[in-house]
């Protein structure tokens, strides 16, 4: 369960990965990408535990809905497995409100091709309340060269948890 | 194009997964989704048909799948 939290997200730009700054393995995953042209090869395989993908449909107020997480994704460590095994609606983070203040990074994302920021985030955490810090990086692919269908794909680290 | 290598005896107990595969599959060409099919398979599963999976690991295949169709039925 999660309680009222605050939010902060910062958008960084990629020049902060380009200047070092961010974790080492987004800066791998923003490579990895560019190296593929915004395209899904086999060097996507490398990342996909730590990703979770979703659609190419951001609006104002939500992120696209999400068709994959991995098994080590931070969504997945923040709020569980359970919340992956939805049964009927599109798979979507269970805070509403969380879940508006992220959608900014996805709608840049898809216009600009990536996006890197940072968020804080305050959330219930097994009844306990913690502030959370992540790094975000948000890479727009296709599956295919040509391909006319495109997707997100959220690489997210967690830098603290504090209670 | 569906790609089944089915033996000529099928169990019965097979039977709702293909039935699912097929489903799946039918709605992710419907869909125009073919490409992100390939690309989950290839680079999630090393696999070039969803044939190819153990059971256990196919059912886990088309759980993505199905949250794939959902997530790109957004304008349906």
């Amino acid at each position: 369960m999660l309680a009222r939290p605050n939010y902060m997200f910062a958008d960084l730009g990629l020049d902060a990965v380009d200047k070092g700054l961010a974790d080492p393995r987004l800066a791998r995953f923003l490579e990895d990408t560019r190296a593929a042209g915004g395209i899904a090869d086999n060097r996507l395989r490398l990342h996909m535990p730590y990703l979770s993908l979703c659609s190419d449909a951001a609006t104002p107020s939500s992120p696209p809905p999400i068709f994959y997480v991995g098994q080590d994704c931070s969504q997945r460590l923040l709020f569980g497995d359970e919340w992956t095994r939805s049964p009927d609606a599109s798979l979507r983070t269970p805070d509403a409100e969380l879940e508006a203040a992220a959608a900014d990074g996805y709608r840049i994302a898809l216009e600009r091709g990536a996006y890197y920021g940072y968020a804080r985030t305050r959330l219930h955490l097994n009844g306990s309340p913690v502030e959370v810090a992540f790094e975000r990086l948000i890479v727009a692919l296709r599956p295919r060269v040509g391909a006319p269908t495109r997707f997100c794909a959220y690489y997210g680290l967690i830098q603290s948890i504090e209670r | 194009m569906i790609s089944l290598r089915m033996s000529q005896y099928q169990h019965e107990h097979s039977m709702p997964t293909n039935a699912r595969l097929i489903r799946l599959r039918q709605a992710v060409e419907d869909k125009g989704l073919s490409d992100m099919w390939d690309m989950i398979l290839s680079i999630d599963y090393q696999a070039a048909q969803a044939a190819d999976l153990m059971p256990e690991t196919l059912e886990q295949f088309l759980d993505v799948i199905e949250l794939l169709v959902r997530a790109f039925s957004y304008n349906d």
